[in-house]
């Protein structure tokens, strides 16, 4: 038996009190030199039109649904059936040094064209019929989590995805904000005077304790993060913001395993193509920055990013020059270690659609999601996933 | 009570003693709306912008009519989490505009400008509702557990009732009903 496995099986048997720091802190070392993996989501919000964004521009049929929104410019031509929005341009060189991975037509059945439901499904990783409460990524951290800091969400409300039974991440859109909110004297004083007193009451003890651990990780969050500036111009948008924020914990090696952004714009119902135009630029250079300033801190290695949206939109655009709710759309998978690069799979047939027109899935989205729990996160378990997906081989 | 009288029934369970029990009051955690009903009772409040209303109700995870499912919400513990508690314990020095250490105000268009949760308060509420009443008998009308003796002096101000109020709505114990 290897010394670290023995220090590791005696520790879990003496229990965690009786053995010396040291070795606790060996311990740590060694789960990180397994690959200590961490997850970055990029949620866009409001329904991105995937046909316009992975673009089959040799297809006639896209450009007669399309008349007037059709891209025809300047169009990325990375494959020879498919290409990206020029918006994208920042993600090509990803896409060629087989550093994203694109999957077509990921939704579920039933797709359900309601913003807040579809997201909900999404998040909780739920169908049509379910009414989970629970996010995958909370029930995942139900599992996996010691701390509220293992998920971070740059944002003032928690999402869903991010709350498990017990579990809930921390949202905040400024960590020093949060830290000196923690500090204030009163609340010190508060907290100090509740240690003598009996506090085993159901309600009243959880109160306290919750306020115990969002102290903790406020300090935890500004304690860690290093604030040497970085040297990677992010855009001065929302996305690059929120992506900055999280790159310099990463750098600075905090312990959180999932990190959540949303970019919100993309319900393109009328005169989509200037707002998808610039959402979509949006998009590629924040996460062009994200990613070169993870390369730079020697992080990148540890990260994937996922990429999603609560559904695409129809084939045919509308007459107020947008398109309106449709169903499947494109996932994008950024990482080092990816099996399959470049294009998982082909886009759907659009001689083939569904009975309203609409793209017709082939991947479930929780295919996607089982995938990164069991191959990235290296987690096994039914609770998280409810129903049975395969695996999927992009990672 | 055959005749499936609600008022009937109310006058039943509020004449009950054990309805009055120290162990049925203060054990329910409030509902975001509950908090903000409850503090406006003790001292009115009214924010300028009524966006306020909508942000602190989605912060807090609970929009007035529209609730996840016909179930509704499932409540208590739920309404919990390090986020909403940290918002729910500052929400009062932030909506009354008072410092929580010495009492003084923070206000102007300054204090607005970085405090979106200012709201209009008339200052002299306090005082002339509860003029029969001193600073520690204030307390009773704001939380339904009591205070330990010990803790007083960290709470309860004598000489000001507003910051006696504000610092007890600022605390745990003011999310039970």
């Amino acid at each position: 038996m290897k010394r670290r496995d023995f220090i590791k099986t005696t520790s879990l048997a003496s229990g965690m009190l009786l053995v010396p720091s040291f070795v606790k802190a060996f311990d740590s070392t060694y789960l990180k030199s397994q690959g200590y993996k961490r997850l970055v989501i990029i949620q866009l919000s409001g329904g991105n039109d995937g046909l316009n964004t992975i673009i089959p521009y040799r297809n006639d049929i896209y450009y007669n649904a399309r008349p007037r929104l059709a891209i025809s410019d300047g169009i990325i031509k990375v494959s020879d059936e498919l290409g990206f929005h020029p918006s994208l341009k920042a993600l090509q060189p990803l896409y060629e040094e087989g550093e994203l991975s694109i999957i077509n037509n990921v939704g579920y059945p039933n797709p359900v064209r309601s913003h807040f439901k579809s997201m909900d499904i999404w998040h909780t990783a739920g169908d049509a019929n379910s009414r989970l409460r629970s996010g995958w990524l909370g029930r995942y951290l139900d599992l996996a989590a010691k701390h509220p800091y293992d998920a971070i969400e740059t944002n003032e409300f928690l999402s869903l995805a991010l709350k498990g039974e017990r579990f809930s991440g921390v949202a905040t859109e400024d960590y020093k904000i949060l830290y000196n909110t923690s500090r204030d004297p009163y609340f010190n004083r508060v907290l100090t005077n509740s240690h003598s007193q009996h506090l085993g009451e159901h309600n009243l003890g959880y109160l306290y304790q919750t306020m115990i651990e969002a102290k903790s990780s406020a300090k935890y969050i500004y304690e860690n993060t290093k604030t040497s500036s970085s040297t990677i111009e992010y855009p001065k948008n929302e996305l690059g913001r929120q992506l900055n924020t999280s790159a310099r914990f990463i750098n600075s090696h905090l312990d959180t395993k999932v990190y959540y952004h949303s970019l919100s714009g993309f319900d393109t119902h009328a005169n989509q193509a200037n707002p998808q135009k610039r959402l979509l630029k949006i998009y590629a250079e924040s996460v062009a920055a994200f990613v070169k300033d993870l390369k730079k801190g020697g992080t990148f290695e540890d990260t994937l990013i996922l990429t999603f949206s609560e559904f695409g939109r129809r084939v045919k655009q509308n007459a107020a020059n947008g398109t309106d709710h449709g169903t499947a759309i494109n996932v994008f998978v950024i990482g080092k270690k990816l099996r399959k690069a470049g294009f998982y799979n082909d886009l759907a047939s659009l001689e083939d659609l569904d009975r309203t027109g609409d793209i017709k899935y082939s991947i479930d989205f929780r295919e996607v999601y089982k995938t990164i729990l069991n191959r990235w996160l290296n987690i096994d378990d039914p609770s998280i996933i409810p129903g049975n997906f395969q695996t999927l081989s992009f990672i | 009570h055959q005749d499936y009288e609600i008022s009937k029934l109310l006058w039943y369970l509020f004449n009950q003693d054990w309805f009055y029990n120290s162990e049925n009051i203060g054990v329910k955690i409030k509902s975001p709306i509950d908090l903000l009903v409850s503090a406006h009772r003790i001292w009115p409040y009214k924010f300028e912008d009524d966006k306020a209303y909508f942000k602190i109700q989605k912060l807090l995870g609970q929009t007035l009519l529209d609730p996840p499912n016909v179930a509704g919400w499932s409540g208590d513990k739920d309404w919990i989490d390090t986020n909403t508690l940290m918002i729910r314990l500052k929400l009062p020095s932030l909506i009354y505009g008072i410092n929580l250490q010495n009492g003084s105000s923070v206000g102007g268009f300054r204090g607005r400008k970085k405090n979106p949760f200012m709201a209009e308060v008339d200052s002299e509420y306090l005082i002339e509702n509860y003029k029969d009443f001193n600073s520690t008998e204030v307390s009773e009308f704001v939380l339904s557990s009591h205070i330990n003796r010990r803790f007083f002096s960290d709470y309860i101000d004598p000489m000001s009732k507003r910051l006696t109020a504000v610092r007890l709505m600022s605390l745990p114990e003011f999310q039970l009903s």
